[in-house]
């Protein structure tokens, strides 16, 4: 399937969407600009694809401090391995819910030490992200605590991440910051990125939270071979920064040769007149 | 104000500049209520980053402030504007750009200003971000380069000044001024301050032509900071502050303005 899929990648990304644009925006850290986010929100694209955010060398000593800092199995899903704490692990329990806080800003600070000598790529884009949004971009806030933001992620060779999608408000039901999103992005900066494999694959379809849990059948996500072929598909490179339509269903093919490794967080849009905000 | 203020004067325990190992909100916190004037935080920046990054500033150029002859700075200062139109315009123009500008330069590492954006918005409750004016988004990051010998003469931040009869200026309860330290010399350059605070009416009366008040006109420093490079440094722009003469090498900073409306408002950085 991958090799067909790398094949299959350009045509994909040239495809148009009804609208007119294509499903990939293709832009640079210097060119990310508000309409692409509109253009996200509204549908009218999949994916905005960042080349080269990070630069070469910033990469390869990030992926070494992130694996130094250990990669560990998330509470919830023990497939993929991760470095900090995501709030879907806390499936909304009390005693996880305090925990995810308390550990929030100990995490922020591991990932800008996984980042040293050099520094945080994440927060180069969390600035950017408050210039180019007119009402700016901030960490959110969740009962009036910081939420974490910058999950380090690993898939390592010759597993998959299922095909699922990530609604803010299911992980943290009638909570009005949750309740309030108009969309949700997912951002990854890619690290290391296999030769053969590790593509994001997208599909258009919305499935509803009923249709996904039961085609799930109790995993956490549906297996992409239970799934028709994607609809997008992107092959990131290492550096780039991929944002893409979160709600919409997404997986990540099989890595062949090295581990994916990411640094992963959601953006929430409320309006055009709304600040970004983002966490993981 | 007939709040009874500590009095430096006297050798109390009082000590208006307080060293910090990173970044909290109690020392945010004791800033905003006027129980420190000056918070610095050493080693915000590794020394590696402040090599690389004062070879990309230097490289990047230097060209000196509009109307403070002598002071070298890369990206704009709204001070500079001078309440004209065009160059308004032109700062607004060129704000992202030279947002972007910078990070150039600082490249590989992030430019610290976002690193310092992040983590105060990580530690303010109501977070941070980059304040905007007529709807336009300002610039942050100013570098500044000092040159051996040349002091940066006595002056304090008032936002209203240049931005007169605007909600963003009336809003502001305090106004602090953010340094990070690039390159930094062994001696002298230390961050000068004066407690007593004048009006802005005074200020301008005795600045006369000039910039800012030279330090001859007027008594030795209440207190100072002497920075070192990596070091973040936090102080209350309102009160009358200047840079000594630095000796030997070029001094270069990066800089700017956090502002502070009330603790349930986002704190806002601008240069």
């Amino acid at each position: 399937m991958d090799t067909a899929l790398s094949t299959e990648v350009e045509r994909f990304e040239a495809s148009p969407v009804p609208g007119g644009l294509p499903y990939v925006i293709h832009t640079d850290k210097y060119g990310l600009n508000s309409e692409h986010f509109k253009a996200l929100a509204k549908g009218e694209a999949r994916v905005i694809r960042v080349a080269a955010f990070a630069n070469g060398p910033a990469c390869d000593l990030i992926s070494r401090g992130q694996t130094s800092l250990g990669f560990e199995p998330y509470i919830n899903v023990s497939e993929v391995r991760k470095i900090g704490m995501a709030f879907y692990e806390t499936e909304l329990k009390p005693e996880l819910i305090e925990r995810y806080f308390v550990v929030a800003r100990e995490h922020l600070n591991d990932f800008r030490k996984a980042c040293e000598p050099f520094g945080s790529p994440l927060d180069t884009l969390r600035g950017i992200l408050d210039e180019i949004w007119p009402a700016g971009a901030n960490l959110q806030t969740l009962f009036g605590r910081k939420m974490f933001v910058g999950l380090s992620r690993m898939v390592e060779p010759n597993t998959t991440f299922l095909a699922h999608h990530d609604i803010f408000s299911e992980d943290a039901p009638g909570i009005e910051e949750a309740e309030s999103l108009l969309a949700q992005f997912a951002a990854n900066i890619y690290f290391q990125v296999p030769e053969v494999g590790g593509e994001l694959l997208m599909w258009h379809r919305n499935m509803t939270t009923e249709e996904f849990d039961r085609r799930r059948r109790g995993k956490y996500g549906i297996a992409v071979e239970d799934m028709p072929t994607p609809d997008v598909i992107v092959k990131p490179g290492r550096g780039d920064l991929l944002i893409f339509d979160s709600r919409k269903i997404h997986a990540v093919a099989s890595p062949h040769d090295t581990a994916r490794i990411a640094v992963s967080f959601f953006i929430g849009y409320r309006g055009d007149d709304q600040p970004l905000t983002y966490w993981s | 104000m007939t709040l009874a203020r500590p009095d430096i004067s006297s050798a109390a325990p009082f000590d208006p500049v307080r060293v910090a190992p990173a970044l909290s909100l109690d020392d945010v916190l004791a800033l905003i209520r006027n129980e420190i004037q000056v918070l610095r935080v050493p080693e915000f920046i590794s020394a590696e980053a402040c090599r690389t990054i004062s070879q990309g500033l230097k490289s990047t150029g230097y060209s000196d402030y509009l109307n403070a002859p002598k002071v070298g700075r890369i990206g704009m200062s709204y001070f500079e504007t001078g309440r004209k139109p065009e160059i308004i315009e032109h700062y607004f123009a060129t704000a992202l750009d030279n947002l972007n500008l910078l990070r150039r330069a600082c490249d590989p590492y992030p430019c610290p200003m976002d690193t310092f954006r992040c983590v105060m918005d990580e530690t303010w409750g109501a977070g941070c971000t980059l304040q905007t004016l007529y709807g336009r988004k300002m610039f942050v990051g100013l570098s500044r380069c000092m040159k051996p010998g040349i002091p940066l003469k006595a002056h304090h931040d008032m936002f209203g000044r240049h931005a007169p009869d605007t909600p963003e200026a009336a809003s502001l309860i305090s106004q602090f001024g953010i340094n990070i330290y690039v390159d930094v010399p062994e001696t002298g350059g230390e961050l000068a301050m004066w407690q007593k605070e004048i009006s802005d009416a005074e200020f301008l009366d005795q600045r006369g032509d000039d910039y800012a008040i030279p330090l001859e006109d007027l008594p030795p420093c209440d207190y100072s900071a002497k920075p070192e490079n990596g070091d973040l440094i936090l102080f209350n722009a309102r009160k009358l502050h200047a840079v000594l003469p630095g000796e030997g090498i070029d001094r270069l900073t990066i800089s700017g303005f956090l502002g502070y409306r009330g603790d349930r408002e986002p704190l806002t950085v601008w240069s």
